[in-house]
């Protein structure tokens, strides 16, 4: 399938938005060349490989992960549900799991203090009480911290994916013979690949620079609950040199995973 | 094998009853848009239910709700064509074929080989042996349609449900697609419904026509 | 001209008195004050204070940890006064030539260890802190930080790192025991009485405690110079004085 160039109505585009596209871009790529700027290039592997800075970068990979795994565990049954069965207060149950997405962290932090908390969080306090299990200053407290800021994006990306899908594929599968758990792994999953793809990619970048939520909930340990935004931040005053190599690793990992994604953000398309 | 609907089918404040009796032949349905021949084939299909009244095939109940009875589309044993393509994107067309073939033969184990055979065979027939390897978005609308008409006749279905099957297809196209189809309809044994608006595909095609 | 009656004013309004309105015009304009974490309450009433004094003047506090004050006015952030929980703090600005003067020392403070309400964990002193859990305490490069490292250091307390939860700041290192879960805070004595009530207060002893200097100083090339040294004045005199003393802090 061919494009015509420049005549068509749909391929023209009024002057206004290119400035304001170029505007957009500038003032987003501005700060991260001001980033990299600032990265002294000859220590960075030092820097990196040495002291908080490993650690971290360690801890955040590690808790970035597993709190994706939990994220996509819970989040594509929840998504399902959304898109595929209608109930009563649906549009306000989508509206509450997409809470923590304009939460402020910090206060994403305290609910989870109120929830999870040790002292008197409503289930945290059973859970200490019963089995001894403490998930505040704990990496298990990183990745609970991480997973819940991360879920509202991956369920959205999913949910709109769900529901972007049409039902000939699987009808048409039905008349086909495959039962429904056949349809679902063998079609949907297929066809929701993308969006799966996509929701996982930006919920783990939520998770890797999340930073209100975990140093109110887990805490800032080094070594055992001091991500990479927290070391970030703390050594902004004391290495500063150690924080811009390893926002620079953030960025670079960031622009990774945008990269691989970069086509299929919108859905594989012709 | 005889196909008995006799019922009522409900879309929304639409309504339509329905009284069809199909044996070893091929039945056109035509009429305009919206009136309910999609309908038809859907309740065939197992897709959507009756209202009302009862589907036969056979002697065995697919349909009643009466007697709270739904046998659901995996295990009705139907071809269908769909009137927007259903080719799953992911796949080549031939690909597509054995997919059909090996979902079907959930309870005759297919094997991917003898599966590709068949479907290589199959789209050589049908004339669209060439674009076997193409994926869905790579073919003209025309080749995808010969690829789901194809697909929907494969694996010995006992009921064959064609809607618009040669509505992408240019008029220099149809009258070999027309005969093609018209042999592999007789080849098959078992109700076959076609719904279209063509009056020259009717007439190859059908043995019988109801208007709606 | 204009700075000599400007000075003036500011030498009559410091002192207490308040001329008539027709001879002494109070101040007016901006002042932006950062100032340690430590110091939000007496701080925000010192500026209370002075507005008073002086109403058309509108006082910008910018609490944070010193350390984190030091950087942003370095990087060029519009700050007229700095008031560190220490003085290293305000020397790294003079070194880098964002002040002038030495800093003077307006306020004293010592550390305290803040535990939940009915201290569970029966701390009775510093040397508790060696068997908790988890332990709050600034940063390392934060002066509460340091001085907390010393405190402990001069008890021959060690702490194992993996226990220690670093706040970003003292407040937000007391808070991880009011809102948090962890086991003792070691902040300032003026933080554990601000906290009253949420929290237990538990000494340290003077012989391991640390007697930290909190310096104040106008930061060089401030438009509001003569805001500035009016500010820091105040918080030097008797009136400013008598506030600090009301929130905890001991004598210059």
């Amino acid at each position: 399938m061919s494009k015509a160039k420049g005549r068509d109505v749909a391929s023209s585009t009024p002057g206004f938005v290119l400035v304001g596209a170029a505007l957009g871009l500038i003032f987003l790529l501005l700060p991260l060349v001001g980033l990299i700027r600032r990265v002294a290039w000859r220590g960075l592997l030092g820097n990196l490989v040495e002291g908080p800075a490993s650690e971290a970068l360690r801890l955040s990979l590690v808790t970035s992960v597993i709190a994706t795994c939990f994220v996509v565990l819970l989040g594509l049954p929840l998504a399902w549900v959304l898109a595929r069965i209608a109930f009563k207060g649906r549009s306000l149950v989508r509206a509450l799991v997409m809470l923590p997405m304009v939460l402020p962290p910090v206060v994403g932090g305290v609910a989870l203090l109120g929830a999870y908390g040790k002292s008197n969080g409503l289930l945290g306090s059973t859970l200490y009480n019963l089995f001894g299990l403490q998930l505040t200053f704990s990496p298990l407290g990183v990745i609970v911290a991480e997973a819940f800021v991360a879920l509202p994006f991956f369920v959205m990306a999913v949910e709109s994916g769900l529901r972007s899908i049409e039902p000939k594929f699987e009808e048409s599968a039905a008349v086909m013979g495959l039962s429904s758990t056949k349809r679902f792994s063998r079609v949907t999953l297929r066809l929701l690949a993308p969006a799966l793809l996509a929701g996982t990619a930006v919920a783990w970048a939520r998770a890797l620079g999340e930073f209100g939520a975990t140093i109110t909930f887990a805490g800032n340990i080094e070594g055992r609950t001091q991500t990479t935004p927290l070391a970030v931040y703390l050594l902004l005053e004391s290495d500063p040199e150690a924080a811009y190599a390893l926002s620079f690793v953030l960025l670079v990992v960031c622009v990774g995973v945008l990269v691989t994604m970069r086509d299929r953000w919108m859905g594989r398309r012709s | 094998m005889t196909l008995q609907l006799d019922g009522r089918i409900t879309r929304g404040e639409f309504a339509i009853d329905v009284a069809l009796s199909i044996g070893n032949e091929v039945l056109g349905i035509t009429g305009p848009n919206g009136v309910g021949k999609t309908s038809i084939l859907r309740v065939v299909a197992g897709l959507t239910s009756l209202s009302a009244g009862s589907l036969e095939l056979s002697g065995v109940i697919l349909d009643s709700p009466t007697q709270d009875i739904f046998v659901k589309p995996e295990y009705r044993n139907v071809g269908m064509m769909f009137q927007d393509h259903s080719l799953l994107p992911f796949r080549t067309a031939e690909e597509n074929i054995v997919f059909a073939l090996r979902a079907r033969g959930v309870r005759v184990r297919v094997r991917v080989r003898d599966a590709r055979a068949i479907a290589a065979n199959q789209l050589e027939a049908a004339g669209i042996g060439q674009y076997r390897g193409l994926l869905p978005h790579q073919l003209s609308g025309g080749q995808s349609q010969r690829v789901c008409l194809t697909r929907a006749l494969v694996g010995s279905p006992s009921v064959v449900l064609l809607d618009e099957p040669l509505s992408a297809l240019d008029e220099l196209a149809r009258p070999l697609v027309r005969t093609n189809l018209r042999a592999a309809l007789q080849r098959l044994d078992g109700p076959k419904i076609i719904v279209s608006h063509d009056s020259a595909d009717i007439d190859a095609l059908c043995d019988r026509v109801i208007a709606l | 001209m204009k700075r000599l009656v400007g000075v003036l004013m500011v030498g009559i309004c410091t002192m207490g008195t308040v001329a008539p309105a027709a001879a002494a015009s109070p101040q007016k304009g901006e002042v932006t004050v950062s100032a340690a974490a430590s110091l939000t309450d007496s701080f925000t009433a010192l500026a209370k204070a002075f507005r008073a004094a002086n109403p058309k003047v509108k006082v910008r506090l910018n609490f944070g940890s010193s350390s984190t004050l030091v950087a942003q006015i370095q990087a060029g952030a519009p700050s007229d006064v700095i008031a560190a929980a220490d003085l290293a703090s305000v020397e790294r600005l003079v070194a880098s030539g964002n002040v002038v003067a030495a800093p003077r020392v307006f306020a004293r403070n010592s550390l305290s260890i803040a535990v939940k309400p009915g201290n569970p964990e029966k701390v009775k002193s510093i040397k508790d802190l060696a068997r908790l859990k988890t332990i709050a305490m600034c940063g390392k490069a934060a002066p509460c930080g340091v001085y907390a490292s010393s405190a402990l250091s001069r008890a021959g307390v060690v702490v194992e790192e993996s226990n220690i939860t670093r706040g970003v700041d003292a407040k937000a290192t007391l808070g991880a025991v009011v809102t948090g879960d962890a086991d003792a805070a070691i902040v300032y004595k003026t933080d554990v009485i601000a906290a009253g009530k949420s929290i237990h207060a538990v000494e340290i002893a003077a012989s391991s405690n640390v007697k930290a200097a909190y310096g104040i100083a106008s930061i060089r090339g401030s438009k509001n110079g003569s805001l500035a040294k009016a500010f820091v004045d105040f918080v030097l005199s008797e009136q400013g004085w008598r506030i600090l003393k009301g929130f905890g802090f001991q004598k210059p």
